[in-house]
């Protein structure tokens, strides 16, 4: 009753209003939201809700000295990453977050697959793996964008019209994203051999947030133990198709190689050429 | 009381003061985070991941539904940040100046203007809440290996500048606006593999297998003896007596295989040692095409290919009742006394497991003084790679 008559209804009114102004960022951005935002309204909207006292964003103007940045906060009301279980639906808490759209593309060294001399009586292999980590996206897709094997005036042959077991004695390059046995006429020792399982399943690698495998689809093509594909005339195909941001998910390359009697003779090389994209 | 409220009031007053310091302050520590609309279902795919490399990027994005049409948008590229807040830093090696229009989807008849970091693209006006992608080529990617940015906004103008825009970091009065990352890869999967030259040749009494008999029936010595009668068989001059063997070769020789005949015997025909060549080439040795009938004395060859893919060469090409044994010498082709011998078979190009049927033919006449006749065949496989 003492504190009522000594504050009086002005002051309490003008606090009531910097309480107002300290929440009405997000307050005033209740409206139904598109895809990916999370908040909006008809004329407005807000990537990141913030509740606290402040911070820097350690870039360039916000946290940096002339030779060093620094990412702080103060107050922070939440922090880390929260996750529903099954369809891993996530978010970030916390002022130190990106903010920005973000994409990461690495094909993991050692990324040269050399399977030696071939034979007709034998079936080389080779594998390389690449890792993907996307943020404030709504998915992202990998396509193969190069020529199979070539020299200069013959490209491999590559199973038509869709993926196929891996045949000794007819020419055939092919590839897929999964573990496979190895092809029985694989040699056991030296370049192109194979010993147990050849590739492997994709990961999320190291193990963190990843959106495999609830929110990844790898086409039929790419995605069937023992059965190899390449598209002909190095059009684009898509490997593998997400629908959610990820960390980082490990996918590795599975490769084959057959050839006849009569496969032209020459030193056959491909830079495969991987494009990530994502959608935001 | 009334001293304890006037005691009171000044602090309060600034408290209430910081109160709205601290509203404001969450403003303004965490900026440009409003925008007027968002570009939805946006991206940029690239043709080419590779560093320096020369790239197509489709742009794609869902105009935000509204009132307002499109005339125009404008992509920045930037180095560290798609938001429109931050600076917009030079993409190294990236480079749009060339770039070209070669497709558009959601609308038509747009036009671009590149630059170097940025594209401008333009035309009539089209409904918001459409999606659309334009296709542009000629784009250098960035170089070395990088993350970089792209910085989308539309506009109502088909000038961007008349809706305010001045740069990436001050885009004016615009409709929508997204960001969106991109990146180069710093390796791509370099795949060798080799295949050797490859020349599988073989001769045997009967037709072998799949690869000179490595499965079905195994390579057989190819002693042929002419002739009829038991338990030694003769020649005579009632006909010509035959047997035969097989060739089977398989090749990568893009411009095909040659078989080469040579005979032991310097005549070219049947000797029995003593070099006179009483059993003659047939044809008189003539390298006529169609080959010859063997009425009196005389040795020949023809051969029967199993495919298409071989060619019988003359005058070994007489078909199931003429045959021969070319032994012109200084004229082409090559006899079967020359060095290298006498082509009996070719093909255009590289073959898998085709096989010939080689059919030697012998007759004595009445007056072939009696003996033992033999030659020794040499054959020789030559590949063209």
């Amino acid at each position: 009753m003492l504190l009522t008559k000594i504050l009086p209804k002005r002051l309490i009114g003008v606090l009531t209003l910097g309480l107002l102004v300290a929440i009405a960022p997000v307050a005033i951005a209740t409206a139904a939201c598109t895809a990916n935002a999370q908040s909006c309204g008809t004329d407005y909207q807000v990537t990141e809700a913030f509740f606290g006292a402040g911070g820097q964003l350690g870039v360039p103007g916000d946290g940096c000295s002339d030779h060093y940045c620094a990412k702080s906060s103060v107050g922070e009301l939440g922090a880390g990453k929260s996750c529903s279980p099954g369809d891993q639906k996530c978010i970030q808490a916390g002022f130190n977050t990106n903010r920005e759209a973000y994409i990461e593309f690495i094909i993991n060294p050692p990324s040269d697959v050399d399977v030696g001399v071939l034979e007709s009586d034998e079936t080389h292999v080779g594998t390389a793996s690449f890792s993907i980590k996307t943020y404030l996206a709504q998915g992202y897709q990998i396509t193969t964008n190069s020529l199979p094997p070539k020299i200069t005036n013959h490209t491999f042959d590559t199973p038509t019209p869709g993926a196929a077991a891996s045949t000794v004695g007819t020419e055939q390059f092919g590839m897929n994203l999964v573990e496979n046995s190895c092809p029985g006429t694989a040699p056991t020792v030296g370049s192109g051999s194979c010993t147990g399982t050849l590739g492997a399943d994709p990961v999320c690698d190291p193990v963190d947030f990843c959106n495999y495998p609830a929110n990844v689809s790898i086409p039929a093509n790419y995605g069937t133990a023992d059965n190899y594909y390449y598209p002909s005339g190095g059009a684009p195909d898509t490997l593998v198709t997400s629908t959610s941001s990820t960390g980082f998910a490990k996918f590795t390359l599975s490769y084959i190689f057959n050839i006849s009697n009569v496969t032209p003779a020459g030193k056959y090389t491909m830079a495969h050429d991987l494009v990530a994209t994502s959608t935001f | 009381m009334k001293r304890i409220t006037k005691a009171l009031q000044r602090p309060l007053y600034a408290v209430a003061a910081l109160a709205m310091l601290i509203g404001i302050a969450a403003t303004a520590v965490v900026p440009g985070l409003v925008s007027a609309g968002e570009l939805t279902d946006r991206s940029i795919k690239m043709s080419t991941a590779v560093p320096g490399a020369t790239a197509t990027y489709n742009i794609s994005f869902t105009a935000d539904s509204g009132a307002t049409s499109i005339r125009s948008v404008v992509v920045d590229f930037c180095d560290a940040s798609p938001l429109y807040e931050d600076v917009c830093g030079h993409t190294n090696g990236l480079n749009a100046s060339s770039a070209t229009l070669s497709a558009q989807s959601g609308t038509s008849g747009w036009t671009i203007t590149p630059a170097a970091q940025q594209l401008i693209i333009s035309g009539a006006s089209q409904n918001s809440g459409a999606t659309i992608s334009f296709t542009v080529a000629g784009i250098t990617n960035p170089s070395p290996h990088t993350q970089f940015y792209a910085r989308i906004a539309s506009y109502a103008s088909q000038a961007p500048a008349t809706d305010g825009y001045v740069s990436a970091t001050n885009v004016g009065t615009n409709i929508d606006f997204g960001g969106i990352a991109l990146t180069t890869t710093q390796y791509t999967v370099d795949i060798t593999a080799r295949v050797q030259e490859k020349l599988q040749f073989c001769v045997s009494k009967l037709n072998p297998g799949t690869n000179c008999g490595a499965s079905g029936q195994a390579v057989t010595d190819p002693e042929l003896t002419l002739g009829t009668g038991s338990p030694t068989k003769v020649i005579d001059e009632q006909q010509v007596y035959d047997d035969n063997a097989f060739i089977q070769v398989s090749t990568n020789a893009q411009s095909g295989v040659v078989i080469r005949m040579k005979n032991s015997n310097a005549c070219g025909g049947l000797d029995r040692g003593n070099n006179l060549c009483e059993i003659p080439a047939a044809g008189s040795g003539a390298s006529t095409a169609g080959g010859f009938t063997i009425s009196g004395a005389g040795f020949g060859l023809y051969c029967t290919p199993g495919s298409a893919n071989l060619t019988a060469e003359a005058p070994y090409d007489g078909g199931t009742t003429n045959y021969g044994m070319d032994t012109e010498t200084g004229v082409t082709p090559d006899s079967v006394t020359s060095t290298y011998g006498s082509p009996i078979l070719s093909s255009a190009g590289a073959i898998n497991n085709e096989s010939a049927e080689l059919v030697y033919g012998a007759r004595a006449s009445l007056t072939t003084p009696a003996g033992i006749y033999t030659a020794s065949m040499d054959l020789i496989a030559t590949g063209t790679f």
